[in-house]
């Protein structure tokens, strides 16, 4: 148990901005992510089976990313708060635009919540934490083509959910921003 | 829900990849985590001796040998009379001569327990014996009511 207190704290120091950064960013807000990461933290403390995992890197990463999504699928509508996105993503920083960027972002969030398991976290790993194939293969403990095949289909889920209909999308929808 | 096309999918996804917590938020968070860890393992520490104790036939004797002495301490306290240790006292001043109940050990002792009146209530216990004196008295009659000798007491004092 002594030996687990000192692991969980030299994997706290060396993991937990990015943890944290991960919980912010899955679920847009500072306090919400404090709190995740303590009951991350907790629940790493106490389990039972932690002794039997080959990587708690990934473990931690997994058990952080469903404790996001829990969190979003159990709280209730509240209004959106203007100052938890810390990073502009246009130019433009009024009020408005900030609220609608966090609409967006809270919008493929939630979609991405609804893709299963390993699918989730594997893109969660690859295109949120901007992680190789690679890197997450070695965490799932999958090959990076299994990976890629996993991305790929939780990519399509996304599509199916927020792409626009058949008919929108002979070029009536027009949402494309970046180029 | 609002329908949006592949790219701009990848576009909300490198908008949430470049999120970055505040650096003092983030600081935050892990001290509190760090903070959580320490306690946990304080009161894990407590749970570890405390079971040490109840897993080991030797401590557990001891421990329930610990219990049965301060509870039988616990039940003597309890069943003593609030006014035993005032009357103990009272006995054993009066059953002493009179020189003893003047020593200055004895007075302080008095004072201690109820203050100058004690003290003038142990004068007068001391003083008592004695009484109104007979014209002359023999140096073995003064002796012998110093000594606390009660016949010879009531002797002198008529």
């Amino acid at each position: 148990m002594q030996s687990r207190s000192h692991q969980l704290l030299e994997f706290l120091e060396r993991a937990g901005p990015s943890l944290y950064a991960l919980l912010t960013r899955l679920t847009l807000r500072e306090d919400v992510a404090e709190e995740l990461m303590q009951e991350l933290f907790i629940k790493l403390n106490g389990s039972k089976n932690l002794d039997k995992v080959n990587n708690l890197t990934a473990y931690a990463y997994r058990a952080a990313i469903n404790l996001a999504f829990d969190w979003r699928r159990s709280r209730k509508r509240t209004p959106l708060r203007l100052d938890q996105v810390h990073e502009p993503a246009s130019n433009d920083n009024s009020p408005l635009s900030k609220l609608i960027q966090t609409e967006e972002l809270e919008e493929i969030l939630n979609a991405i919540g609804r893709v299963n398991g390993p699918s989730r976290e594997a893109f969660v790993m690859r295109y949120i934490q901007q992680q190789s194939t690679d890197d997450i293969a070695e965490q799932l403990g999958k090959t990076p083509h299994q990976v890629r095949a996993l991305c790929s289909r939780a990519l399509n889920h996304l599509r199916d959910v927020l792409g626009p209909e058949q008919a929108q999308s002979s070029g009536k929808e027009t949402h494309n921003v970046e180029n | 829900m609002s329908k949006i096309d592949e790219n701009e999918i990848r576009r909300r996804l490198k908008l949430l990849s470049q999120i970055e917590p505040a650096p003092e938020a983030a600081r935050r968070a892990i001290e509190r985590v760090r903070d959580t860890l320490a306690n946990e393992e304080k009161r894990r520490e407590s749970t570890r001796m405390w079971r040490t104790i109840l897993k080991s036939p030797i401590t557990k004797l001891a421990a329930a040998a610990v219990i049965i002495v301060a509870i039988g301490l616990l039940a003597l306290l309890v069943h003593r009379r609030p006014g035993e240790q005032a009357d103990t006292t009272t006995v054993s001043e009066v059953t002493k001569s009179p020189v003893e109940m003047m020593t200055a050990m004895s007075l302080e002792r008095a004072f201690r327990r109820g203050g100058i009146e004690a003290v003038e209530k142990q004068c007068k216990q001391a003083f008592k014996p004695i009484g109104p004196r007979p014209g002359s008295l023999s140096v073995e009659q003064i002796l012998a009511e110093f000594n606390g000798d009660g016949k010879s007491s009531e002797r002198t004092r008529l």
